[in-house]
């Protein structure tokens, strides 16, 4: 079905990265919950089989407890309501594309009731057409087996360098007047807790990893522990340089670990120590951001029109389709700072525009 | 735990600037020692001694424009290394020098230096050296002739396989003697298969975009295939006018420069297969039996304008295929508390 959608996402941009998803996907889940994090929605009964639950009482279900798709931020009751009664696909994104991370991944092999329920229900609240899980293909270095279906689900391997999960990153994209919804694996997992447990989200799943992490693994977290409890809780084998709560992509760096709180979209905790030197070089005009790009924009051009002023030239170049995906940079023989210009370009144009 | 927070992404490949470079000087070293092997250490004294003089002069430009000089940056050895490969072991020292200084103080630095170059500059050093000696550039030693350091050269010299080739006549080198670089021709550039091997090593590595490099392999082959100049069959006229001239020299370093290559894959095609024309050209109705550093000097001017239309040609596809998608906006929706789009009770 979804194949040739899923397909057309990529441009024959991208880059094929190393992953580094094992051993933390072979290994169990570990769980840091505290006494008395788990709640239930008060008065709420637990339905004990889908039949018994129509698509009203799912929407219901998952604004009582609170569930975050962990994909966009968004309520997932607000996606499910967005689309009643359109028969949308329903695509799970179990993709975790960039390296290191696998909080959806994991989760889904692990959890595979919880998640194939979770996608049941969704599917009922929605009427879906179809629906599929998308997993990553890219991941060569895969010890533990990925599942051909789940709970009857087909589970299609999506095809693609990174950052195909960035470019369908819209959560629900209309094309040809048909609906396509995406919907992260863990928040299925808190649906299914939901409407069979009456269970109120107060957890998230993330990875925790990185150069310095001693027992790196895939967690389920409650909800507004901080980065410095996690750590300890895995171990630190050196001080790191640099502390990232995102992906190891287009993660954030933090300042202080203290004050850092896991969130339902936290999807990863990574601490990494590096070689401190200034590596800046000139461009070369090497043209990798170019085949980089999954926009097929110019990078390099953009970046040094920019430098430049030249405003003209940024706005044909199609600065706005920019995606953030971070391509350029990471590829940048010269470690230009390429994405984050466009970035702050962006950025102030959205000022300009708004005074 | 205080940290100082660091710019995205949060890894990075492991290709640099330098390594870059050290693919281009690792495999042109490898010619320096084919080069050594036949005609002595004379071979590699022209080449550090070429190296010297363009990074001398890189650093002074450098310093002159008021920058801190890197010195990790390797693109004057790269030019350096380039020239006397396309030239005949026993060219007079001056000659590389000023190749040397025309390269950088001419043809790279007044553009804006490394990476903001219009033309190559070891392609504009060769062919000003070729321009001003004409026949020392086209006088070359046989191979295992073994030159001395310094003084008078008095190794028998003759006429390279492009010569004859431009002459109408047919190359005396037999297939296997052209493929080892049994045969007189600048220094670098008879060596066939290790300039293969090298070509093979960079288009692995990515330095060198098989986009480009293929369409003008393939154009030039087809080109003197179908019209020989000498009266063989088309076949021996595409091998030795391919493999016996500095061609394919050309093909694996000069026209390879990322500075002065489009950016566009399309681009390259187009670029590569230009080339090939080109240089075709250039051999066949060219005043000299060394034609291939005008022909890539006078590309790189064209380059501009490729890169222009195929920029153009790819936003217009770029438009038209991401206008269709329409995304719906679920932003600024983080709330729990009100359900506006639920049916009212009855």
């Amino acid at each position: 079905m979804s194949e040739k959608r899923t397909r057309s996402w990529q441009t024959g941009g991208g880059i094929l990265l190393e992953q580094h998803k094992d051993p933390i996907l072979s290994q169990e889940l570990e769980q840091f919950i505290p006494e008395g994090r788990v709640r239930v929605i008060p008065e709420l009964r637990p339905w004990e089989d889908i039949s018994e639950i129509g698509p009203e009482e799912i929407v219901q279900v998952a604004r009582l407890a609170r569930i975050v798709d962990e994909r966009d931020g968004v309520p997932l009751f607000r996606k499910l309501r967005r689309c009643m009664g359109r028969r949308p696909s329903v695509l799970v994104d179990a993709l975790d594309e960039e390296p290191y991370i696998s909080s959806q991944l994991g989760p889904m092999i692990h959890l595979q009731k919880e998640c194939a329920g979770g996608l049941l229900l969704a599917c009922k609240a929605v009427e879906a057409a179809d629906s599929a899980i998308l997993v990553y293909r890219g991941i060569t270095d895969l010890e533990v087996k990925i599942p051909r279906a789940v709970g009857g689900v087909p589970v299609q391997r999506v095809w693609g360098k990174y950052p195909s999960e960035l470019l369908s990153a819209q959560s629900l994209v209309e094309e040809n007047g048909h609906i396509t919804l995406y919907i992260g694996a863990c928040a299925l997992i808190h649906l299914y807790r939901a409407v069979y447990g009456a269970r109120i989200q107060t957890t998230a799943f993330l990875t925790v990893a990185g150069n310095c992490v001693s027992r790196p693994c895939n967690m389920e977290v409650a909800l507004d522990t901080t980065a410095t409890q996690i750590l300890d809780f895995c171990g630190l084998e050196e001080q790191p340089t640099r502390v990232v709560v995102g992906g190891s992509i287009t993660g954030e760096s933090v300042a202080d670990t203290d004050v850092v709180p896991v969130k339902a979209v936290t999807r990863a905790i990574l601490a990494f120590r590096e070689d401190e030197r200034d590596k800046k070089y000139q461009c070369i005009g090497c043209d990798r951001c170019v085949a980089a790009c999954p926009m097929s924009l110019n990078p390099m051009l953009l970046y040094k029109s920019i430098a430049m002023n030249l405003h003209d030239r940024v706005e044909k170049l199609d600065y706005q389709m920019c995606v953030g995906c971070m391509c350029c940079s990471y590829v940048c023989p010269a470690k230009l700072d390429i994405a984050g210009r466009i970035a702050w370009y962006r950025k102030k144009q959205k000022e300009v525009r708004r005074a | 735990m205080r940290l100082f927070p660091k710019k995205a992404p949060h890894i990075r490949s492991d290709t640099s600037n330098k390594t870059v470079m050290g693919d281009a000087i690792v495999t042109l070293a490898a010619l320096y020692f084919m080069a050594a092997c036949y005609n002595g250490r004379r071979a590699v004294m022209l080449g550090l001694l070429s190296i010297g003089v363009c990074w001398a002069a890189n650093t002074l430009c450098v310093l002159l424009r008021g920058r801190r000089v890197n010195l990790r940056d390797f693109s004057p050895v790269v030019t350096g290394m380039m020239i006397p490969l396309m030239m005949p072991a026993s060219i007079p020292y001056h000659v590389v020098v000023v190749a040397g200084l025309f390269a950088i103080l001419i043809v790279k630095q007044p553009f804006g230096g490394l990476g903001n170059n219009v033309f190559n500059p070891a392609a504009g050093g060769i062919a000003f050296a070729i321009a001003c000696w004409p026949a020392q550039m086209f006088l070359y030693p046989l191979p295992n002739a073994t030159l001395d350091l310094w003084g008078e050269l008095n190794a028998s010299t003759s006429s390279s396989a492009a010569y004859t080739l431009s002459v109408g006549g047919v190359p005396t080198a037999d297939y296997t003697s052209v493929l080892l670089g049994q045969h007189p021709g600048p220094m670098g550039t008879t060596c066939v298969l290790v300039i293969l091997a090298c070509l093979l090593y960079l288009l692995f590595r990515g330095t060198a975009r098989y986009q480009q490099v293929l369409p003008f392999l393939l154009v030039i082959t087809a080109l003197n295939f179908f019209f020989p100049r000498i009266s063989t069959d088309g076949l021996a006229s595409a091998f030795y006018e391919v493999l016996a001239t500095p061609a394919l020299f050309c093909a694996a370093f000069l026209f390879n420069d990322p500075a002065t290559s489009p950016s566009r894959d399309l681009g390259k095609a187009v670029y590569g297969a230009l080339g090939g024309a080109v240089v075709f050209l250039f051999t066949r109705f060219g005043g000299y039996e060394q034609t291939a550093a005008f022909a890539i000097l006078l590309l790189n001017a064209l380059c501009p304008a490729i890169d222009e239309v195929a920029e153009q040609y790819i936003t217009k596809k770029r438009r038209l295929r991401y206008g269709r998608k329409v995304t719906i906006d679920l932003s600024g929706e983080a709330d729990f508390d009100s359900d506006p789009e639920a049916a009212p009770n009855p």
